[in-house]
């Protein structure tokens, strides 16, 4: 593996002190690797050895979680709860039940979760937590004595001003339910303990929305660095889940014409945007018919390629909001070719490192998915903040700040990226805002 | 979801209650008689001819006709009786060699348990043998008079002497006391009631279903017992009184040793104190007491001539219940009859009240219930009084209530023969024609009996079979007859198809099977299926699935005769099938030949609801008993189901079906989170078109099925049973329909067991079908949710053996030569054998995991290769196959390894990995029956012989050569136990 005589000493006594942990390392290996220019800046994270005491929990919670299953039989799993950061805020990030959990990937999850947290620009540390308890295949009765026995432990180390987990993989709404109601039995207290509660107990409005609204807002801020905006704007969106859906309704808004959209089977071009009736259409067989987008090209006339991708079209403002590795380097060429500006991933890395690559040479607005798609994690901060200050914001309140929020998370990017000489790489200023906001609390709060 | 309604069942298989009865039978009687008497007795013509013609002249069963043996002498019949086994012994009053009190004596020391019967050929003889009728060594004594009449009567009593406690114990059996000291008058009486109770049990038992029933009630026939003295008859009446349907007495008979003259009066007033309306009929030849008699409300007959026999015929019509039930006013006017079960429903719904109020004090529809045999209804009816409802109303929907469902309780274990007149809505399974009934046919009625005798309420749901018609093959050989169609069968291979079915179309039904069906749809106004039940359908070993054609009809047009004309049509597309060009591809890879195939066709109600313009059950599906990919704790024996909304043409045709085990319904590895029950959850659901009434069936099964969106179906009233709504905000999935978010297809409450238990009831079900057939069975299914306060309903549609691998089941695989065996899994998932496999990608085991990502591209390359170029491969390699997580395994996408004949798994060189099990990519695994073979360390053992794979030949290698593609010269064979979870994979020869 490359890296610099700092990264790999680094990365020699990480992996000493944290052996047996493959998937840790690998994180903060990408990590540092980035970080390196930042760091040659400011010798004083180094000084103050800032990389070793992120890499390192603040502490770690292990502990027994015993249950009674259906047939009466004891089973006993293992509980974690890794608090990794809380310079900038409470720790914050999501439980996974899943039979491989362990402590390595625990960690590795709950490192990235500090500097997604901090790109938010919202009051969120990093943390991760869940069990080695595998949902699948249990009733729903032995996942709720599973969460309440989880929480019997759990509830000492969480709080509102503490930890406040919210939900991953194997954990969903009603895990969120289940854990939630134990801890206002062991605590007899109704707070903000967790996110991704349930609307009329203390969840926020905007969650499925939030990605694809935040992806489009970014976007939007993007076009405006060149004095454009989305009005007007040609703009393919690729995938038909909740990420397109929002991204699309929020283009509509923005005057902007949306005219791709697709599935794993293909991809529709609606040359007349997709929009009004369609859209209502379009929610309709995706979110109650679960159906195929190629009935949308059907019943509209639109056309439809199957096994194809959105990205032949010609096109404005790209967003990749369908899957990994979606835009290649082929993909990117000919997006660029075919006059597209403006590329916004609502999707978690939908584009591979040719196709970055391509991005990042031909100087597009290039916003990638850490600070692109932020917005469904500043929505777990906005539950937050209604939690704490009693209040049910609306949908339109909900929007307004998340709109702040991207408009933050970009205005944060730009300035870093400028500080570090590259103007307008997205990429490099994402990499560096979140860790720098942390690191420098640290300092702030001095050695401890 | 209100809890279900327990219906209790009441009444069992009837055949089972019956086939105990008459248990004893007199089978070989010794008959001994001098040549002089022998003569005499067959003046007439050869005994046991008589007798067989006796039996038939009452159309009992010839099998139970006693043989006769023959003894010239006293001598004889002794040294008989000591080597051979009688029942009976008959002898004349005269014999050769002793007298017949010595020969009485020496039968009684030799076989004391053995009966000795006397027939008087000389009524001169009669007072003679008054002394050793009393000494107890004589059990009957019957004056001859020529008529075979009394030896049958002393058979039967004979017969119902000993068979009487248990009969009238656990059968509720009858009895009729004939109270009688005049040996003369007896000898011509006795015969004559025998006759006259079996003539009218036969005829109020001539409603049974079919032939086989009628003679099993006929055994429970009511008993006649004999009494010459009063305290005799006294011990009898407190002995089986409440079995008792009537007394017949002489009035003078003995009485504490003396002839009382009105010993009969008295007996009838010592009998009438303890059931008031017990029939009583007394004779006397002195008319005197006729007064005294109908002043104490007895029935009296002189014993004159016939009229005794006469009397006895109306007394057991009209007051023992053989006749029609007269429903009458207490002023004796009459209101209606009932000559039957069914007519007595019409009629009790019918009639007044005061009507209903005065026969059920006297107990009258209990009597006649008795009479008709239908001994369980009888005993249910009898203690119910118009107090305990508190209303004759609450009593007539009592009444109602508990005849029909004990009709439809008793149907449902039999098969009926079809009878236009008879056939209603309680009737659960008929047959036309005679021939055999066809693999489909044949297992319905199978399994109708093996449910039958369970309670029809398994776990709170009544399952059934649904109502069907079995046409039995001679039909479908009589048309193939009657319309030359045998010709077309000569030039079958020249013909299309459609050119089949347009030589069937024309043919013309026999007069009696139109006739037949008519009256079939004349009750039948709802949905029906017809389907193939081919003689050689459903033998272990050829499956004959989806082979013959099935139709649906929406039977719903306004005329009857176009609603014939379709059925018709109908039964000649699955006739026509049977020659079509798949078929007889099929049966060309089977050991039979075309001749032998021969069709019947089973009409069956089909399960489900309208629901707007659309008809179909609230789900349906298929289940075996064994499961060939149980994975997680199930065990193979758990059994497999699969259930979809809708018909099951979703399941059986491989479109979006829930897959689950009956013993872990939790266990559910295509819903094991939110994005996976949205991807994975029914969309589709098959539903008969109610408004295609005009069309006639064509060639295709599905002519009248659509194919529809399950949000439609979702709006169903009862649709929370089986779905969930996911409730977007909190991204969460709540059972049941609610406002606020998508309904889904998830099974989730019926697989929690609630308000329609499947899993239970599956599991109940395969193991009774299982038991009873001896084998592992598949089943299909349809159900619906409760309507009209009733239980939910589960029907059986079809049961057939399940199909297994001969070849595999008899192969010792532990026995194979090692150095042919290239992987042994001992714990791998599939059944069967898998040839013709001549490429193998493989994965090194000490593949670095950090490059999973890496190997799952070179994968998909090789995969997008093998596949265009139609080689099915071995894919062999480490780690969790389709993990999400790349350091477990690679993480194949489903698509990326598509082409792959056969899977391994292994560890990885650092890493011991438990078996793939649960995830969407098993699940893929198992709907494909693709074999599985999991070689782990620490979970299973097994081996995979690596340094064979390193000398193949290499044609392709990716990642420096840690993904090989192998080549071989000779195919590769893959077997798999799937009884015993075996699997090997087998080196070609040369290789």
């Amino acid at each position: 593996m490359s890296g610099s005589p700092f990264v790999q000493k680094f990365m020699d006594t990480l992996i000493a002190k944290n052996p047996a942990e493959p998937e840790f390392h690998q994180a903060v290996r990408e990590v540092v690797e980035t970080l390196e220019p930042c760091l040659d800046r400011h010798p004083e994270y180094r000084d103050q050895k800032i990389l070793e005491r992120m890499t390192e929990p603040d502490r770690i919670y292990t502990f027994r979680v015993a249950w009674q299953d259906d047939r009466g039989d004891v089973q006993v799993n293992r509980g974690f709860r890794v608090e990794f950061n809380n310079a900038i805020g409470p720790y914050k990030g999501g439980l996974r039940f899943h039979p491989t959990v362990n402590l390595g990937i625990l960690k590795f999850l709950g490192f990235e979760q500090i500097l997604k947290n901090s790109l938010t620009t919202l009051p969120m540390g990093g943390g991760k937590g869940g069990s080695d308890f595998d949902p699948k295949g249990k009733s729903d009765w032995e996942v709720m004595r599973f969460c309440q026995s989880f929480m019997n432990e759990l509830h000492r180390h969480i709080g509102a001003n503490i930890d406040v987990p919210a939900g991953d993989i194997g954990v969903g709404g009603r895990e969120i339910g289940y854990l939630f109601g134990q801890y206002k039995k062991l605590t007899h207290l109704f707070e903000g303990v967790l996110t991704g509660k349930g609307l009329n107990w203390g969840g926020s409005l905007i969650r499925p929305e939030a990605t694809g609204y935040g992806c489009v807002y970014f976007a939007e801020e993007m076009l405006k660095t060149r004095g454009q905006s989305m009005a007007g704007k040609t703009v393919a969106v690729s995938g038909s889940g909740n990420v397109s859906q929002y991204a699309i309704e929020k283009v509509n808004q923005l005057g902007g014409k949306v005219i791709t959209m697709s599935d794993s089977n293909g991809t529709v071009i609606d040359k007349e945007g997709i929009q009004g009736e369609k859209w209502q259409f379009l929610m309709d067989l995706k979110n109650t018919r679960r159906g195929r987008v190629e009935e949308y090209a059907k019943k509209f006339g639109a056309q439809y390629h199957a096994g194809k991708r959105p990205w032949f079209v010609p096109c404005d403002v790209a967003l990749p909001c369908a899957t990994q590795n979606e835009v290649d380097g082929d993909d990117a060429q000919l997006l660029v070719k075919n006059g597209c500006s403006v590329v916004s991933e609502g999707a978690n890395m939908p584009t591979t490192l040719d196709g970055v690559g391509v991005f990042l040479a031909r100087k597009i607005l290039y916003g990638p998915g850490k600070a692109a798609n932020a917005g469904g994690v500043a929505t777990s901060g906005l539950e937050m903040s209604q939690n704490s200050l009693r209040l049910s914001w609306t949908r339109e309140e909900v929007d307004q700040r998340l709109h702040t929020i991207m408009k933050d998370i970009h205005g944060a990017c730009v300035e870093t990226a400028k500080e570090y000489g590259d103007a307008g790489n997205y990429v490099l200023g994402a990499n560096i805002a979140g860790f720098m906001k942390v690191a420098n609390s640290m300092i702030d709060q001095g050695v401890v | 979801m209100a809890s279900v309604r327990e219906v209790p069942s009441r009444y069992g298989v009837r055949s089972e209650r019956f086939s105990t009865l008459m248990a004893h039978r007199v089978h070989t009687i010794l008959l001994v008689a001098s040549r002089y008497d022998s003569f005499l007795l067959e003046e007439e013509g050869q005994l046991a001819e008589l007798l067989a013609r006796e039996y038939r002249a009452l159309n009992l069963n010839l099998r139970d006709v006693p043989r006769l043996v023959a003894a010239e002498s006293g001598r004889e019949a002794l040294e008989l009786v000591g080597t051979t086994s009688f029942d009976l012994v008959v002898a004349t009053t005269r014999l050769v060699d002793m007298s017949l009190v010595e020969f009485a004596e020496k039968l009684d020391a030799v076989a004391p348990k053995l009966r000795l019967g006397v027939l008087v050929p000389h009524a001169w003889d009669l007072p003679r043998l008054a002394g050793l009728r009393d000494s107890g060594t004589v059990d009957h004594v019957f004056l001859w008079q020529g008529d075979v009449k009394t030896l049958f009567a002393m058979i039967v009593l004979e017969e119902d002497r000993r068979n009487v406690e248990h009969d009238v114990r656990k059968g509720g059996v009858q009895v009729i006391i004939v109270v009688e000291d005049d040996f003369r008058f007896l000898s011509y009486y006795l015969p004559r009631v025998y006759a006259e109770v079996t003539r009218q049990t036969a005829e109020v038992v001539a409603d049974a279903f079919n032939l086989s029933d009628q003679l099993l009630r006929l055994q429970a026939r009511p008993k006649i017992l004999l009494a010459r003295t009063f305290e005799r008859a006294w011990e009898l009446w407190q002995r089986y009184s409440d079995h008792v349907l009537a007394l017949i007495a002489d009035v003078g008979f003995p009485h504490e040793g003396t002839l009382t003259p009105h010993a009969g009066l008295e007996l009838a007033r010592r009998v009438r104190q303890e059931v008031v309306d017990l029939p009583v009929l007394l004779q006397s030849s002195d008319a005197s007491v006729a007064e005294a008699a109908h002043a104490a409300g007895l029935n009296f007959t002189p014993k004159e001539g016939g009229a005794p026999v006469d009397a006895l015929r109306t007394f057991l019509k009209d007051k023992c219940g053989f006749g029609e039930f007269a429903f009458r006013l207490a002023d004796g006017s009459q209101v209606g009859r009932a000559a039957n079960l069914r007519q007595l429903v019409t009629e009790l719904q019918r009639v007044p009240e005061a009507c209903l109020e005065h026969h059920a004090s006297h107990n009258e529809f209990s009597r006649w219930l008795a009479a008709r045999t239908e001994f369980e209804l009888a005993a249910m009816v009898r203690p119910r009084k118009v107090s305990e409802f508190g209303s004759v109303a609450g009593l007539r929907t009592f009444l109602v209530d508990e005849v029909s469902r004990y009709l439809r309780d008793i149907q449902r274990s039999v098969v009926v023969d079809f009878e236009e007149n008879r056939f209603d809505d309680l009737v659960s399974f008929a047959r036309i024609g005679d021939g055999p009934l066809g693999g489909k046919g044949r297992g319905l009625a199978f399994v109708q009996r093996l449910l039958a005798e369970e309670h029809p309420i398994l776990e709170g749901v009544e399952v059934a079979v649904p109502q069907t018609v079995a046409i039995a093959a001679d039909v479908f050989e009589a048309y193939l007859e009657t319309n030359g169609l045998r010709s077309v069968l000569q030039r079958l291979s020249s013909l299309e198809d459609e050119e089949i079915l347009d030589a069937f179309r024309p043919g013309r039904f026999d007069r009696s099977i139109r006739s037949k069906l008519a009256a079939y749809l004349k009750v039948l106004r709802v949905p029906i299926a017809v389907r193939s039940s081919s003689v050689l359908e459903d033998s272990p070993y050829q499956p004959f699935a989806g082979v013959y054609s099935t139709v649906f009809l929406p039977n719903n047009h306004p005329s009857l005769d176009v609603r014939l004309a379709q059925l018709l049509e109908a039964i000649k597309v699955v006739y026509a099938s049977t020659y079509m060009k798949g078929a007889r591809e099929y049966l060309s890879t089977t050991p039979h030949r075309m001749e032998e195939e021969r069709m019947g066709v089973v009409l069956q109600r089909l399960v489900g609801s309208r629901v707007g313009s659309r008809f179909y059950p609230l789900f349906a599906g298929v289940a075996s008993s064994h499961n060939f990919y149980p994975f997680a704790a199930m065990k193979p024996e758990d059994g497999v189901a699969l259930v979809a909304l809708g018909f099951g043409k979703t399941v059986v045709e491989g479109f979006e079906a829930l897959r689950f085990c009956p013993a872990h319904p939790q266990v559910l590895p295509q819903f094991s989170a939110i994005p996976d029950i949205l991807r994975n959850a029914q969309r589709n659901f098959w539903a008969l078109d109610l408004t295609s009434m005009d069309v006639i069936p064509g060639l295709r099964s599905d002519a009248n099925l659509v194919q529809e969106d399950v949000t439609e179906a979702l709006k169903r009233p009862d649709a929370g049973l089986v779905a969930s709504t996911y409730m977007r905000a909190n991204d969460a999935l709540v059972d049941g329909v609610v406002s606020g978010g998508a309904p889904l297809v998830s099974f989730a409450r019926v697989l929690k067991g609630r308000g329609l238990p499947l899993p239970q009831v599956l599991q109940r079900v395969l193991a009774i079908a299982q038991t009873g057939m001896g084998i592992p069975v598949e089943i299909e299914f349809a159900a619906d949710a409760a309507q009209a306060g009733g239980p939910p309903v589960f029907y059986v549609l079809q049961v057939r053996p399940m199909i297994v691998d001969r070849a595999v089941q008899t192969l010792d695989l532990e026995s194979l030569p090692p150095e042919q065996v290239v992987v042994q899994s001992p714990a791998a998932l599939g059944h069967g054998r898998t040839d013709g496999i001549l490429d193998i990608v493989v994965v090194a085991h000490d593949l670095d995991r950090g490059r999973t990502r890496e190997a799952a591209q070179a994968i998909d390359r090789l995969n997008a290769r093998l596949r265009e170029e139609k080689r099915p491969y071995l894919l062999i390699g480490p780690g969790r196959w389709g993990s999400r997580d790349p350091w477990l395994g690679i993480p194949v996408g489903w698509s990326q390894i598509a082409g792959a004949a056969a899977i391994v798994e292994t560890d990885f060189d650092d890493l011991d990995i438990e078996p793939s099990q649960g995830s969407h990519f098993f699940h893929n695994l198992t709907s494909s029956a693709i074999p599985f073979l999991p070689v782990h360390r620490r979970y299973g053992g097994g081996e995979i012989r690596w340094p064979w794979l390193q000398a193949r030949h290499v044609e392709a290698s990716e990642m420096d050569g840690k993904v090989r593609h192998l080549r071989l010269a000779h195919p590769l064979q893959v077997l798999l136990d799937g009884s015993r979870r075996a699997g090997v994979v087998l080196a070609p020869d040369g290789d």
